[in-house]
């Protein structure tokens, strides 16, 4: 199997919420996240993450973790970026949108690990490394439950 | 699960972890644990290159590190690179993927620290997923008698051994001449 490295950006509002996106390859809301390659600076590749799918130009506002998931052999590095001043006000797409950053509310459009990880900023947590060891029946019947909480 | 650089706690309990992993391997010398241990009391040791994944019973259950080495031309010019062992991982927790974790930990770790390029002694089919390719080709020689395809290294910046060449020298905890 292939190793895949990517990289998302969590932006927040003052009104605790996060924005996610709905990218044309994607058929569900994601946080801006992209692959990279490993001999990319994480730091760099979320600011053009985030600049593709949102057209924001962000700044890093901290490191927030990445996440080993075993079975998919990918690495998840997260962090939370800042919009510029007064840009705060997105989306200025049409492919996104802001979210409640309540538990359920993000458990109704997010995979369970991205709630992990937002819930990881809102909880103050940053400099996480964390294995996820999801035995391949117990990622299936998690995703089944999503797909059915979503109809 | 996590992945964490070691605290002396840590430290100790990683040892049996490393004994136990290598207790069956076909290219085990049985020495791993002692080799951790002598490269935990190097000059060149940092903790931050030495890293373990932990249950959240605080129980190792894998364990990598990386140790300074430097390739060393004929005419005495030295480049600093890293050599990735042992990569270690509890018998009961192995083939899940544990390892490619604390390997791409340690990569990731090092690409920020503007690293030039690791080395590693192992299987071409499980580090070439990470980019691992035979450092002959570059004219980069081991200090033991290896088959080519076995000898890796990785560049972890574009370049990172563009005119590097020469023997590596490992750390003196791996008891081989010449030392870095």
């Amino acid at each position: 199997m292939a190793l895949r490295r990517t990289v998302s950006g969590i932006i927040m509002n003052d009104r605790h919420q996060v924005l996610l996106v709905h990218g044309p390859h994607r058929h569900e809301w994601d946080l801006p996240s992209a692959d990279f390659e490993a001999a990319e600076m994480p730091a760099i590749a979320v600011r053009r993450a985030v600049q593709a799918a949102t057209g924001l130009t962000v700044t890093i506002d901290r490191f927030v973790g990445t996440w080993f998931c075993l079975q998919h052999e990918t690495q998840e590095t997260v962090f939370v970026v800042t919009p510029p001043a007064g840009q705060e006000s997105v989306p200025i797409k049409l492919t996104s949108r802001w979210v409640d950053t309540t538990p359920t509310a993000l458990a109704a459009v997010l995979p369970a690990i991205r709630v992990e990880q937002i819930t990881a900023v809102l909880a103050g947590k940053q400099g996480l490394h964390v294995i996820k060891d999801e035995s391949i029946w117990r990622y299936r019947r998690q995703r089944m439950a999503e797909w059915l909480h979503r109809l | 699960m996590q992945i964490t650089p070691v605290t002396p706690d840590l430290a100790a309990k990683s040892l049996p972890v490393i004994a136990d992993a290598f207790a069956n391997a076909a290219h085990s010398d049985g020495h791993e644990a002692d080799l951790v241990t002598a490269l935990r009391h190097s000059s060149d040791y940092r903790p931050e290159y030495d890293a373990v994944a932990v249950n959240d019973e605080e129980a190792v259950l894998g364990h990598a590190m990386l140790s300074k080495a430097a390739v060393v031309a004929d005419d005495g010019q030295r480049w600093p690179v890293y050599v990735l062992a042992p990569v270690a991982v509890t018998p009961a927790e192995q083939k899940k993927g544990l390892g490619t974790a604390l390997v791409m930990y340690l990569e990731t770790m090092a690409y920020g620290d503007g690293i030039r390029a690791l080395s590693v002694l192992g299987d071409p089919a499980y580090y070439g997923r990470f980019g691992f390719v035979p450092a002959r080709p570059f004219g980069i020689t081991a200090p033991y008698e290896v088959a080519d395809e076995n000898f890796m290294v990785r560049e972890l910046q574009e370049g990172g051994l563009t005119g590097v060449h020469g023997v590596l020298h490992y750390d003196p905890a791996f008891g081989l001449t010449p030392q870095a």
